[in-house]
């Protein structure tokens, strides 16, 4: 198999692993390390496009274009789990917040007199 | 069937919990209905823009407000912490529809389960128990398969995985934290029946189908909607 069938593959649980832990420290330093890679990566592709052809090259890739496209693809996929988790996230607060005031808003009414 | 059944608890010790969005046009026949069989009624206004809250007040009914809407699962576990504050006085707390499309004598019918089964911890309402039930073909395969599923996901026997209709003892309920704030909530009280073991049972009840509670239910598509959620629980 390709390497970078096995690269794309290990991607899978690598985002699983940065969505199910994003509001954790361990979560948030991975995804802080995977955005440094990604913008270094992109910034060097740019300045010497062969050294992503010897990389692409070495993964069994044939050219370039096509590496960086699949890198493109895979943080594309991680970024959008990583927001729908952390829109989540927020939606839950949102609701913890929401209930507390309804429900203190109710025993207001029906029970003033009750601690 | 089973209409004459009397159990020795009676409606008194049962909180109805009914999340309501813009029903104000149905909901005040939903709560009287189960008010006058001497149900409670807890009715948790999800953000309406309609005088839901203030209908279902007149009703009978008491009555949460959420400021915003949030969404079904999310209006359920309000109920649920208010059921557990200990301001009403009951043994059992109930999940029921607001469009009318649930049955108060099925509630009904429900609560004698426990008197049969002391261990008995959840009645699950089922549709398709009923053999004239009367539900959509589409509705009817797309339902079936989910249960079908549930035996594999949960290792649960159903017959009806999506059935808004349950009763649960009070105790089950302090259990129960519901996370999912829309639709899919439904899979989290087989979760929970699958991790704490809780003894359950279905039971056969109608829902009714009209123009309205279609137009209140959810479109099939809404299924993948539900899957693609929880991937992200």
């Amino acid at each position: 198999m390709r390497l970078i069938v096995v690269l794309i593959i290990l991607s899978v649980p690598l985002i699983y692993f940065m969505i199910s832990n994003f509001d954790r420290v361990v979560g948030k330093v991975t995804a802080r390390i995977g955005f440094v890679i990604a913008t270094i990566s992109f910034v060097v592709s740019a300045l010497d496009p062969r050294i992503v052809t010897r990389i692409a090259n070495a993964l069994g890739v044939g050219r370039g274009t096509d590496l960086v496209t699949y890198f493109v693809a895979i943080c594309l996929v991680g970024l959008s789990a990583l927001s729908i988790a952390k829109f989540r996230s927020l939606e839950a607060r949102n609701a913890q917040l929401v209930r507390h005031v309804a429900i203190y808003e109710f025993e207001r009414n029906y029970f003033p007199d009750e601690p | 069937m089973m209409e004459n059944r009397t159990s020795k608890y009676v409606p008194g010790d049962v909180l109805c919990v009914m999340p309501a969005m813009n029903e104000a046009s149905v909901i005040a026949g939903t709560i009287s209905e189960l008010v006058e069989l001497g149900f409670r009624v807890l009715c948790i206004d999800d953000g309406s823009n309609d005088e839901t809250g203030t209908i279902a007040g007149k009703a009978g009914a008491y009555v949460v407000r959420h400021p915003v809407n949030l969404g079904q699962g999310a209006s359920l576990q309000t109920g649920f912490e208010i059921a557990l504050k200990g301001h009403v006085d009951i043994s059992f707390v109930a999940t029921f529809d607001a469009d009318g499309q649930h049955s108060a004598g099925s509630l009904l019918e429900m609560l004698t389960c426990f008197d049969e089964d002391a261990d008995l911890e959840i009645v699950l309402g089922s549709r398709f128990l009923k053999k004239d039930n009367t539900v959509p073909f589409q509705k009817r395969f797309a339902l079936q398969f989910a249960a079908f599923l549930a035996r594999f996901t949960y290792g649960l026997h159903l017959t009806d995985r999506h059935n808004g209709l349950r009763l649960l003892r009070l105790s089950v309920v302090e259990k129960i934290d519901l996370k999912v704030l829309g639709y899919g909530h439904a899979d989290e009280f087989l979760k929970l029946i699958k991790k704490h073991k809780t003894n359950y049972r279905e039971w056969p009840v109608t829902i009714t189908y009209n123009d309205y509670t279609k137009s209140k239910g959810q479109p099939l598509i809404n299924s993948f909607r539900i899957v693609f959620d929880r991937l992200f629980e």
